[in-house]
């Protein structure tokens, strides 16, 4: 399980990245020209200005990424461990929702187990779609005030 | 002022920029050791016949991957056939007609399909095609992939037509124009540059998709035969490889995922080139 | 063209015209002048309802086009018999001069190439931009100068063999040499076309024109002819603007 959130963790980061600057690039020119007319260092305008600034953004963007993560099924499907128990050490195997459908559905012969598969990718979805309904609200919140 | 106070303040500084430094470092260098990596362990596997055929039968050597580019090609392309009109149209209709509720919905809703798993994606595509046809198929698989392309480029395809200016839109409409042509003949081929890269950048991204082919398009050790038959394509064929026991296979997933992010990366990189702006 | 107690504005503000009563005479050249602010490009704009193309923008009264109420027309039409030439030059830029000047035809369903080219040559010619373009009709439109693109504009709304041509503050985007330039195609095209010209350069009023209506705060003050208005006008206001004491 710690392997496949370490690459979890390589495969958002990206997401994050991009994000953050798109959002740091709508902070207004004249904001921070504003703090550095002041004296202001630039990390004290980054933290007092632009981090403020974007801050609802920011955030926003950690949910998609994290909403994705959530999904990712490849990645997590191969170092996982396939293991259908509850672990309690972060490095036993271990399962997740995308995983148990990967293998599965494929080959799922009755009506019953096909059904639950359908359930789990139903569950997966709803969390999903929570996360992501919420960070893009805020993400249309800081575009508003652009 | 206070000279210490001032110093500290400047170290501070200093040492956030360092932080930020490194930490960006990390990121593109996690990217560049993957590039690396993928490159080091898949050239040796590459060659003319793995490129040009079938796979051999299991437990033997050789063997190449040609099906699973040809049935990329051909699931990746369907995709592209169904999902970009439906993407382009939605965008024109968000960003030319779209105003009030209805397009504040298709707008949210796009934005949060679009971090829908895809392996949800294609569970939906499942239940709507495998299971009542009772059989995996190149067109499953094409159809998951086009749900999963259809919010990306609605939203590109919205943003670009954004970008043309108001006074392109007045002027064709001051030649006695009616609204539709105006739109499709004027509008979209301003943006068409942009709205054209947007479909190439979504091609890439679901050609490098695994999860909802697993139990779409299913793979397939054979040449394929048609849109209504189970499949090989690479990301697939990488899975598969990947996660059986022979050595063997190991290299050939490591060969096959070489050429699929030299694909990806050659679509990403064209693109970038040409939507780059232009010094006129 | 006759307009009756026009009244327009926009979304959630205060009307912009509050009931413009006006009388343009065919083929003559009409200038509406001006403060900032004062409804004239709302009025050139109800002319030919490009004013509905904002969003949330309203009117009502009565536009009479050919013995009809043009507001009640189908606007596509109304626009194909009024054509428009804006403020700033906005050439298509994915076409080529000659596609630019024939955009309007084709847009309208005319694909006969001799159709095509003889209107291009004729529109441009018009336009008096014919001698500077004809060995490079295939370059793009927004490759020429300002000035240029302008004229390129006109071409292009005179391609469609409108009645009324109206152009809102054509020149405020150009230099002197390109403004002269425009003038003088406006006093020849004229003799084929009623010219509705906002401006807000009362010289070049004085220039182009032989019938001025000056406006403020959303009211006709004047109307007549320009020769008269700008030697002895009638209202204190106009006078006021004219002889710059204020706007």
């Amino acid at each position: 399980m710690l392997t496949a959130g370490l690459i979890l963790a390589f495969m958002i980061l990206p997401y994050i990245t991009t994000i953050t600057r798109e959002v740091l690039l709508t902070v207004p020119r004249p904001l921070k020209e504003a703090m550095y007319g002041l004296g202001a260092t630039r990390w004290e305008v980054v933290r007092g200005v632009s981090l403020p600034y974007a801050k609802s953004g920011i955030v926003g963007g950690v949910f998609l990424a994290l909403g994705r993560a959530l999904g990712e099924t490849m990645a997590v499907t191969m170092v996982i461990g396939n293991n259908p128990k509850i672990a309690l050490s972060l490095l036993e195997p271990g399962y997740s929702m995308a995983a148990v459908i990967a293998n599965e559905l494929a080959e799922a012969a009755s009506d019953a187990h096909l059904s639950a598969l359908v359930a789990i990718g139903l569950v997966l979805m709803a969390v999903t779609v929570v996360v992501n309904g919420a960070a893009r609200l805020m993400l249309y919140r800081l575009q508003r005030r652009a | 002022m206070n000279e210490a106070y001032y110093a500290r303040r400047k170290r501070v500084n200093a040492l956030m920029f360092a932080l930020t430094a490194v930490c960006a470092v990390i990121s593109a260098g996690t990217l560049l050791a993957i590039l690396a990596y993928i490159g080091w362990k898949g050239a040796s596997a590459v060659s003319w016949s793995f490129l040009t055929k079938l796979p051999a039968p299991v437990g033997e050597p050789g063997g190449g991957i040609v099906n699973s580019i040809i049935g990329s090609a051909k699931v990746v392309g369907l995709a592209g056939l169904i999902g970009i009109p439906v993407g382009v149209l939605s965008g024109v209709y968000l960003a030319e007609y779209g105003r009030g509720k209805l397009a504040f919905a298709v707008r949210y809703a796009a934005d949060v399909m679009n971090g829908v798993p895809s392996i949800v994606v294609g569970l939906f595509a499942y239940a709507l095609i495998v299971h009542p046809m009772k059989k995996f198929s190149a067109l499953s698989g094409a159809v998951a992939l086009a749900l999963i392309m259809v919010p990306i480029v609605l939203r590109n395809t919205e943003e670009f037509l954004r970008l043309v200016p108001g006074t392109i839109r007045e002027a064709a409409l001051a030649l006695g124009v009616p609204r539709w042509k105006v739109t499709m003949m004027v509008i979209v081929p301003t943006a068409g540059r942009g709205i054209l890269t947007g479909a190439l950048l979504a091609l890439a991204r679901v050609a490098g998709e695994t999860a909802p082919l697993i139990f779409t398009a299913f793979g397939n050790r054979f040449a394929d035969d048609g849109l209504l038959n189970p499949i090989a394509t690479l990301p697939h064929t990488i899975f598969t490889y990947a996660i059986s026991p022979y050595e063997d296979w190991h290299n050939q997933a490591w060969a096959a995922a070489l050429i699929l992010m030299a694909f990806v990366l050659a679509v990403n990189v064209t693109a970038r080139l040409w939507l780059r702006p232009r010094s006129t | 063209m006759a307009v009756r107690g026009l009244r327009a504005g926009y979304a959630g503000g205060a009307p912009v015209l509050k009931g413009v009563n006006l009388d343009i005479r065919e083929k003559t050249v009409t200038a509406i002048i001006g403060p900032s602010g004062c409804g004239k490009s709302t009025l050139i704009r109800c002319l030919n309802r490009m004013h509905e193309a904002i969003p949330g923008a309203t009117a009502d009264g009565e536009i009479l086009f050919g013995g009809r109420n043009a507001l009640e027309l189908d606007p596509v039409v109304l626009r194909r018999a009024v054509g428009m030439v804006f403020q700033r030059p906005n050439p298509f830029p994915t076409m080529s001069i000659a596609q630019n000047v024939a955009a309007g035809l084709v847009l309208n369903g005319v694909h006969d190439r001799s159709v095509l080219a003889e209107a291009v040559e004729k529109s441009l010619r018009r336009a008096a931009l014919w001698d500077e373009v004809k060995d490079k009709l295939d370059a793009p439109g927004v490759g020429l100068s300002g000035g240029q693109q302008q004229r390129l504009c006109i071409a292009r709304a005179l391609a469609v063999e409108p009645a009324v041509l109206l152009l809102d503050e054509p020149c405020s985007a150009l230099d002197p040499i390109a403004t002269g330039r425009i003038e003088e195609l406006l006093l020849e095209i004229k003799e084929t076309l009623t010219v509705v010209i906002v401006t807000h350069n009362m010289q070049q009023a004085a220039r182009v024109s032989e019938y001025t209506v000056f406006m403020l705060m959303g009211e006709m003050v004047e109307y007549g002819l320009t020769r008269q208005m700008f030697t002895k006008p009638v209202d204190k206001r106009t006078e006021d603007y004219i002889t710059g004491r204020f706007g």
